[in-house]
């Protein structure tokens, strides 16, 4: 998948995440929220990936069934989808998937600043 | 986009993993910038006319055909090929040390650096020739400048201050060789300096 638009990297995470079969574990709003936060992050760690942005964007719910597009270098598409996957399993309690989700976010932030 | 700027921005590329193409073009900007800042390499003849009758002090504007602005005003040439005492208080504005004393067209000789682009590719307007001369030093400026960004997957220091000392050395070079009008070996005889009544430096 080629990570064009917010309904793909939702999916995407649902596959990371084990949750491909309603009701979901994982709510969209919960997804959408965590794919917000990266989005963040990323400005904060790599100004230069929003360099043709004003403002940065933020999606909604509604934006997974209308398959809004999310522009960006497809190089860092990836990260994103680590972060989205690392930041949902945070709110799980057993410690497997703790580690689990600091080794994604760990990921993302590797990715983003880093060659490995 | 030319071969050449393609060639860079391709070779670029290579040895800066995780870069963006759009930065790495904001970076060419600031290389060729400061290349063509430091060397005078761009140069340009602008005419413009003069009247007897005007007064001491006039400013006379003047403006490059090429998509450039002007850095700095090199000389100024009389009808007759003689050179007249000017200054340049802002970029594009001359005026003449001695009013004329008749009626003509003056050339003014200035050096040139680019401007935003223009072009459709997002590329700024310089002479074909100099990416083609001057390709791996500005090169080495494109990566210096981007190896010393902070925190990111290409971020080398040592390498960026290998590649900007080599870039520096180019505009060095560009500069010299822009001076002797590319001839190999020219005025290699300097006048003993201790009669120098002024400093070479800018």
């Amino acid at each position: 998948m080629a990570l064009d638009t917010v309904t793909q990297y939702v999916g995407e995470a649902r596959v990371l995440l084990q949750d491909l079969v309603p009701t979901y574990r994982y709510a969209d709003a919960e997804l959408i929220s965590a794919l917000n936060l990266a989005i963040m992050t990323a400005r904060r760690n790599r100004p230069d990936l929003f360099l043709e942005v004003v403002t940065i964007p933020q999606f909604v719910t509604s934006d997974i069934t209308n398959g809004t597009p999310f522009a960006m270098d497809s190089q860092y598409r990836v990260a994103f989808l680590f972060f989205m996957v690392g930041f949902a399993q945070l709110r799980d309690e057993e410690d497997t998937q703790d580690q689990r989700a600091i080794a994604f976010i760990t990921k993302f932030t590797q990715q983003l600043m880093t060659l490995t | 986009m030319s071969y050449a700027t393609e060639r860079l921005i391709k070779n670029a590329r290579t040895s800066l993993p995780g870069s963006l193409d759009n930065v790495i073009l904001l970076e060419l900007y600031n290389v060729l910038d400061q290349f063509f800042k430091d060397s005078s390499i761009w140069t340009e003849e602008i005419p413009f006319s003069v009247n007897a009758a005007d007064p001491a002090g006039t400013v006379y504007y003047i403006e490059p055909e090429s998509v450039s602005t002007i850095v700095r005003l090199f000389s100024v040439l009389d009808e007759s090929d003689f050179r007249q005492r000017a200054s340049m208080q802002l970029p594009g504005e001359v005026t003449l040390d001695t009013p004329p004393s008749q009626a003509g067209t003056f050339m003014a000789n200035v050096a040139l650096s680019i401007v935003d682009p223009t072009q459709r590719d997002g590329y700024p307007e310089f002479p074909e020739w100099i990416l083609t001369k001057y390709g791996m030093g500005i090169l080495d400026g494109v990566l210096g400048r981007m190896m010393a960004q902070p925190a990111k997957p290409y971020t080398n220091t040592q390498l960026a201050a290998a590649h900007l000392m080599a870039f520096r050395r180019t505009i060095s070079i560009a500069g010299t060789e822009s001076l002797h009008r590319n001839v190999h070996n020219a005025q290699a005889w300097m006048f003993p300096q201790q009669f120098s009544t002024r400093s070479r430096r800018r």
